[in-house]
């Protein structure tokens, strides 16, 4: 087999890899932002609620929540909710988009509860809702606050979906030992390091640039 | 009645009460200095009649604007619609970073354009007319030029595409007082807006609290600037433990304190 042929079949299973990423984040960060608001709520069984859920999510393995969101509702239920040609992946989506949501929710919390009490106060005097006074002054202070710990995270994600793999999803891990191993091909499997490296090495600089953007102002 | 009138105000924090009925009252175009030590609840007294605290007991009342009972009860729109009447200006100027030094004044002032503006076209529909966006488009231009104005008033011309971080304490400051001229308060309340400056960057922001004082603005500086209090103000309030131990002209107060303690208390000064 040709380093070429390798290269697609491995890249075949980075595009599943990519898109367990991207659609991660594209649901756990609002998701985040809901729980976070939720652990800050007044009303306190829903504070202890939230901050209940992310003990636990944090507090488990990401590979057992895996076996959890895909078996759990067939054996204790006899339902089959993730059955079909994209099964494996919507169980792998749903327990990542969870996980991930309650990271953010603290990098979150951390984040608003960090702004300054005078922000808030200034924007009061001045006439402000709650609603215009964390839409126009708190977001973008929360926004470079949470940069870094945020990019840290979309970094841990990236190379967390290899975990998809423990519930057969078919990701590069998974695509490379059907492929590759089974035939006793060892270097494809550290050949994956180079696609995890140029897509990091990718965020990196997005986020580096994104931080520029942002040097503008100081919090 | 006087401009501004406040009645028995009395706030506890827990079981530390602060401010044990505090009455005071100040005329249109006045300037009162407040000075005393730390802990005697100057700055918890200016932050009840900016409505950050809500008193406990008592009555603000501010002629032709508001009247403010604690016992009663308020939405939070009428506490906003009572915080617009009052201007505050903190000690740690509390400037939005994100935003430039124009920005800082221009978009409270496009916020509260935009709110009236929904008021008085409720319906969806209607602000969809022509009516509407060209109001629209004229509230804009006219806060555009306020913001340029206020900045200018503060000798701040030059800075106004500066974001805060750019400025001096200074600066930052005087951008702060024209925020908060932005709103055209009844009164203008000062909470200590030297003590966070170098000193020689104190003068600048004294004098346009000066200036201020020429163009007939009510204000109520918080100070430790005694110099200031002597020249600027036209009365002084001496508060110890919570209550407006003495009030007088600043001659009365500097040179013939009638309280032993507001005698101390300038000594250690």
């Amino acid at each position: 087999m040709s380093f070429t042929d390798i290269t697609l079949k491995l890249l075949e299973g980075f595009k599943v890899s990519f898109l367990l990423f991207a659609l991660t984040l594209v649901f756990s960060l609002p998701l985040g932002l809901i729980i976070s608001f939720g652990s800050m709520s007044r009303f306190k069984p829903l504070s202890w609620f939230c901050r209940l859920v992310v003990w636990v999510i944090r507090g488990t393995p990401l590979m057992l929540q895996l076996f959890a969101v895909f078996y759990v509702p067939g054996l204790l239920f006899g339902v089959q909710l993730f059955s079909g040609e994209n099964g494996r992946f919507t169980a792998a989506l749903v327990a990542f988009v969870f996980n991930y949501a309650c990271y953010f929710s603290e990098i979150f919390r951390g984040g608003i509860q960090g702004v300054p009490k005078g922000q808030y106060e200034a924007a009061q005097v001045l006439g402000m809702t709650a609603r215009e006074t964390f839409f126009t002054v708190v977001l973008m202070q929360v926004v470079k606050r949470i940069l870094a710990p945020v990019s840290n995270e979309v970094i841990t994600l990236v190379k967390d979906t290899s975990l998809a793999r423990t519930i057969a999803v078919a990701e590069i891990f998974f695509v490379n030992e059907m492929e590759f191993l089974s035939r006793a091909l060892i270097w494809p499997l550290f050949y994956i390091a180079v696609f995890f490296l140029i897509f990091v090495g990718a965020l990196t600089l997005f986020f580096g640039w994104c931080e520029k953007k942002l040097s503008y102002y100081r919090v | 009645m006087a401009y501004l009138n406040i009645k028995n105000l009395k706030k506890s924090f827990g079981s530390t009460q602060v401010l044990h009925g505090i009455d005071f009252s100040m005329e249109k175009g006045e300037v009162v200095a407040v000075i005393g030590a730390s802990g005697g609840g100057k700055t918890t007294f200016l932050r009840c009649i900016n409505f950050l605290e809500m008193a406990n007991e008592g009555t603000i009342e501010i002629e032709d604007g508001f009247k403010f009972d604690a016992k009663g009860t308020y939405t939070p729109k009428d506490i906003r619609s009572m915080r617009l009447k009052m201007g505050l200006v903190f000690q740690s100027f509390n400037l939005f970073p994100q935003y430039t030094a124009w920005q800082n004044v221009y978009i409270p002032l496009q916020l509260r354009s935009k709110e009236r503006l929904k008021a008085q076209y409720p319906l969806f529909k209607a602000r969809l007319s022509k009516a509407y966006r060209e109001a629209e488009k004229s509230a804009l231009a006219e806060n555009k030029k306020r913001a340029e104005d206020l900045l200018a008033d503060v000798g701040l011309s030059d800075k106004m595409g500066n974001y805060p971080c750019q400025l001096s304490g200074g600066q930052q400051q005087r951008v702060a007082i024209a925020r908060a001229l932005a709103q055209n308060p009844a009164v203008l309340c000062f909470d200590e807006p030297t003590s966070a400056l170098d000193p020689e960057l104190t003068g600048e922001v004294l004098r346009v609290i000066s200036e201020l004082k020429e163009q007939g603005r009510t204000m109520l500086v918080v100070t430790h600037e005694m110099e200031f209090a002597r020249k600027v103000a036209d009365r002084v309030l001496f508060f110890a433990d919570g209550v407006i131990e003495e009030e007088g002209t600043p001659e009365e107060i500097f040179c013939h304190p009638k309280s032993p303690k507001t005698a101390a208390f300038l000594k250690l000064d």
